[in-house]
């Protein structure tokens, strides 16, 4: 019995997250710039009377920000107590994977390997499957 | 003292509540060791406490109590009914008088009588029957029957975790609110529903008020008990030290006060023992004998700051180095490169310490470690800043983790901010005539009415494009006092609104740029960036100052310094420096060209139905505007024209004695300059005229003879532009004040009155003709109807 993944795509990479991570999946609208901050950081935006933080995925891996669209996809996830919003490029599927088919010891390109925590088969395919915790610790590492 | 004695008794109702129901099953089961248990320490607390709260009658009931059932509990004395009753009696009093220590109703003392009652069981004297203890009873019911008697306040305990879901889900009811309140504006507008929903909104409010009010409390609760534990510390080490608090009226989170408790003794443990030195040493170091320490609590924004400040020798950095060394914590190639602010980072090594020897109080090394981390643990920071030789500064910032602020929010390029209003001292127009910005080689100075502070744009410090379209609209200046660094004043684009603001703590990644305080979700539904002044400070680059560590940062305050009459200094039409009295003027206008037109002869504008004089204002300038100051005398005003307004500044100099004192008061110094302080009454002198149509006006009959041309159209258009109501009309000739009559060839036949003015052809007096004045001589006239008035009456 494995559990569920949502894969999604960053910057043209399918990737997995555990979808007892994922709090839902919403279109960023309207986002406020945060000025004199990480470059990882696009803004914040309101989501149901709450203020979130929205993370530049994209950012993370190619070290380029993206300008956000209008309606972007965004995953929300709660990271130690604050919620935040990580883009993405599209949504695929959810799917489940078994433990099994969890690989460690496939290293991933190398300004991906901060993010990922394993590699998984999924139909044919390999998948990365990131631990959104790791969005944002990676950041302060990076920042540090 | 209030607070410890209400908690007390909180408390101790609270525990009789608990106790009630085992009071109940002790009646039936008084060799129940577990029940003797509870009630012995339920008497045991309140003796401890009433020893401390100086409670003597609550002292000794609780003291006998505890006797007789520690005795019971050792088994020297059997638990019967008869002594459960006696104890009930007793507990029972203790909650009457606990109750009469609220309502301060008196309780009659019969204490004594218990008390026998119960220390009949103590073996010693063993004679007590059961009536005694009957009596007793009686007596006790006789006075507390009275429901009257009754708590005016009563407390609930609730758990803080209760709390804290309170508090987060009101704050989501007011964002919620908000939400409806928008949707509402978009669906257009419905009286009845609106009225509903503003009720609504009122009642969310109210309750967000209470909510969060019920987390707070004064810190004075944790300042409280410091003065006298840091007398004790100084009677230890022998040392005198001064102790000043101040900000005891700040809010804190209850639970904050506990968690801060430790850290804070900790603190001021080390500031005693290892900070201040001993008398003989200040002495040779010149410092006042006396050691300071000051303690100062301030929010700022969602933090809770907490200032302490000694006086004392500061670290010894390089000893900490040794040590440091020494303890293998760090190499010395390390510790050679770092910064001096690295290097006193150091300090929160564990096991580290620049104590020479441990004492009892600190100096075991588990100090400042131990006080980081419980500060961590709450989401707090420590900094600390070092003068060495000149003492300490340590910096406790506190998180209030979920508040509502009065906030304003500003406009910068595009976006919207917010900032607490706590630190706003004062918002000021950027074109306002006392708001001057000097470029010091880069660094910014505003100078507001002679105060200067540091200075910047919102858009410079966050690196932000100015916004387009606001190219010339005048920008707002913002005053901020920061909880730490000084005083400085932000440029913003423009102040938008004033209003409460729901606290969001930011995520770290958003917080650790130091800007920012937090974020908020106002009415828009966009979220804002609050801002952070100290964090601001900071950035701007405002130098904390150094030199006076123990010197109060409210000193610098513009408004807490004597106020002295201020003036204006000016540009006057002829392009003079001149200053008048700021008291006379009212307000500052710009003024169209067009709407000035020289009538009357005079320079008159027009505003709104009236027309006023200008005052110097040699020509009407072809187009633009007019700088006006409106001077006032209580009663009238007038325009001042000017040709540009410099600054404010107090009349504390000495003023010099001007040579034409009806235009000038004197002369005074300003800015380095010498100008004239002009006289104001000279405008008003002038124009008595209107004056006058506040009372009667006198009348003036003026005697029209045959040609009457004169009289009806030059002195009669003459004396009411004066002030004066004239007459021709012979009927009007008895009630007139005076009676103006046009010399005729001989003098000698005019009648005698005492009202009469002879006004002559010629501008010389003929020789053996009546005192007259020249029909011209304006003045003359004017001077002579008045000092006619004036001795008629």
């Amino acid at each position: 019995m494995g559990s569920l993944f949502l894969i999604a795509h960053i910057n043209g990479a399918r990737i997995a997250i555990d979808s007892d991570r994922i709090e839902s999946l919403v279109h960023v609208h309207d986002v406020v710039p945060v000025p004199k901050c990480y470059p990882s950081i696009a803004g914040l935006f309101a989501l149901r009377s709450r203020v979130l933080t929205l993370i530049d995925s994209q950012y993370l891996v190619t070290g380029n920000r993206r300008p956000v669209e209008k309606g972007a996809l965004a995953v929300v996830a709660e990271i130690a107590g604050h919620h935040f919003g990580l883009i993405v490029d599209s949504v695929e599927d959810v799917v489940s994977i078994n433990e099994s088919q969890i690989a460690g010891n496939i290293a991933p390109a190398k300004h991906w390997a901060h993010l990922v925590t394993g590699t998984a088969l999924v139909g044919s395919d390999l998948v990365m499957i990131i631990d959104p915790a790791q969005l944002i610790n990676g950041e302060e590492l990076l920042a540090a | 003292m209030d607070d410890l004695l209400e908690e007390f008794i909180a408390e101790t109702r609270e525990t009789l509540e608990i106790l009630a129901s085992q009071l109940v099953q002790w009646e039936r089961t008084p060799q129940d060791r577990t029940l003797i248990d509870s009630v012995f320490r339920f008497v045991h607390t309140v003796k401890g406490s009433c020893g401390f709260l100086d409670l003597p009658r609550l002292l000794r009931l609780s003291h006998a109590a505890e006797d007789l059932l520690s005795g019971a509990r050792e088994g020297s004395v059997s638990a019967s009914p008869a002594l459960v009753t006696a104890v009930l009696a007793v507990v029972d009093r203790i909650s009457a008088l606990t109750d009469a220590l609220e309502t301060g109703r008196a309780i009659y003392d019969d204490d004594e009588d218990l008390i026998d009652a119960m220390l009949g069981f103590v073996p010693t004297n063993g004679d007590t029957t059961i009536s005694d203890i009957e009596i007793a009873e009686h007596n006790f019911g006789d006075e507390t029957d009275d429901q009257g008697v009754r708590a005016k306040s009563r407390t609930v305990r609730v758990s803080l975790t209760l709390l804290d879901k309170l508090m987060s889900g009101v704050s989501d009811m007011v964002l919620a609110r908000n939400e409806v309140s928008r949707q509402l504006r978009k669906a257009g507008s419905n009286n009845e529903l609106e009225h509903s929903f503003s009720r609504l909104s009122a009642s969310v409010a109210e309750m967000r008020d209470a909510i969060g009010m019920m987390r707070m409390q004064n810190i004075d609760r944790l300042f409280s008990s410091l003065p006298r534990m840091l007398r004790d510390i100084a009677l230890e080490l022998d040392k005198e030290i001064d102790l000043r608090i101040d900000g005891s009226e700040v809010e804190v989170d209850r639970e904050m006060i506990e968690a801060l408790r430790d850290p804070l003794t900790h603190i001021l443990r080390n500031a005693a023992d290892h900070g201040i030195e001993p008398r003989d040493e200040r002495l040779a170091m010149g410092k006042n004998p006396v050691g300071q320490i000051w303690i100062a609590a301030r929010q700022s924004g969602n933090q809770i700051l907490i200032e302490i400040i000694d006086d004392g020798r500061g670290i010894n950095i390089e000893k900490l180095g040794a040590r440091a060394i020494a303890g293998k914590v760090i190499t010395g190639a390390e510790w050679s490169k770092m910064s001096e602010k690295a290097q006193l980072q150091t300090i929160f090594t564990p096991g580290l310490t620049t104590a020479d020897h441990v004492s009892a109080i600190s100096g075991r090394g588990v100090g400042m470690d131990v006080v980081r981390t419980n500060l961590r643990a709450i989401g707090g920071t420590i900094e600390l800043e070092n003068f060495e030789d000149h003492g300490l500064k340590i910096t406790l910032r506190l998180p209030l983790t979920l508040s509502i602020i009065a906030g304003l929010s500003v406009r910068a390029g595009d976006q919207i901010f917010g900032i607490s209003r706590s630190s706003v001292i004062e918002i000021v127009s950027a074109s306002n005539v006392n708001v001057k910005i000097d470029d010091l080689g880069g660094a910014l100075i505003a100078s507001i009415r002679g105060q200067r502070y540091p200075y910047a744009t919102l858009e410079s410090v966050l690196d932000i494009e100015y916004a387009k379209k606001l190219g010339d609209a005048s920008r707002t200046l913002i005053v901020i006092r920061p909880a730490v660094g000084s005083t400085f004043v932000l440029d913003v684009a423009s102040v938008i609104d004033n209003e409460e603001l729901v606290v969001k703590p930011g995520a770290p990644l958003v917080m650790v740029a130091g800007l920012y305080a937090g974020t908020s979700l106002p009415d828009n539904g966009c979220p804002m960036l609050l801002l952070d002044a100290s964090g601001l400070a900071a950035e701007i680059g405002v130098a904390v100052p150094d030199q006076h560590i123990l010197r109060d940062v409210r000193d610098d305050d513009p408004v807490a310094k004597v106020k002295h009459p201020s003036a204006l200094l000016f540009i006057a039409s002829d392009g003079i420096k001149r200053a008048v009295r700021l008291s006379v003027i009212d307000r500052m206008e710009d003024v169209d060209a067009s709407q000035i037109k020289f009538v009357g002869g005079k320079m008159r504008v027009a505003v709104g139905e009236a027309l006023t004089d200008i005052l110097e204002l040699p020509a009407i300038p072809d187009d633009g505007r007019v700088k006006l100051l409106r001077i006032s005398d209580g009663e009238h005003c007038k325009y001042l024209a000017v040709e540009d307004v410099l600054d404010i500044f107090s009349l504390d100099g000495e003023i010099v004695a001007s040579a034409s004192p009806h235009l000038h008061e004197g002369v005074i110094e300003a800015f380095g300059e010498m100008v004239e302080l002009i006289n104001v009454f000279q405008y008003f002198e002038v124009s008595s005229g209107p004056a006058q149509t506040a009372g009667r006006k006198p009348l003036c009959f003026v005697e029209s003879g045959d040609d009457g041309h004169w009289e009806q159209h030059i002195l009669g258009p003459l004396l009411r532009a004066s002030g004066y109501s004239v007459s021709f009309d012979a009927v009007d000739e008895k009630a007139a004040a005076i009676l103006l009559m046009r010399d005729h060839a001989s003098a000698d036949g005019a009648p005698s009155d005492s009202r009469i003015l002879h006004l002559r052809q010629s501008g010389y007096a003929a020789p053996g003709s009546v005192p007259s004045i020249y029909r011209y001589d304006r003045v003359g006239l004017l001077s002579a109807i008045e000092s006619k008035l004036a001795g008629e009456r």
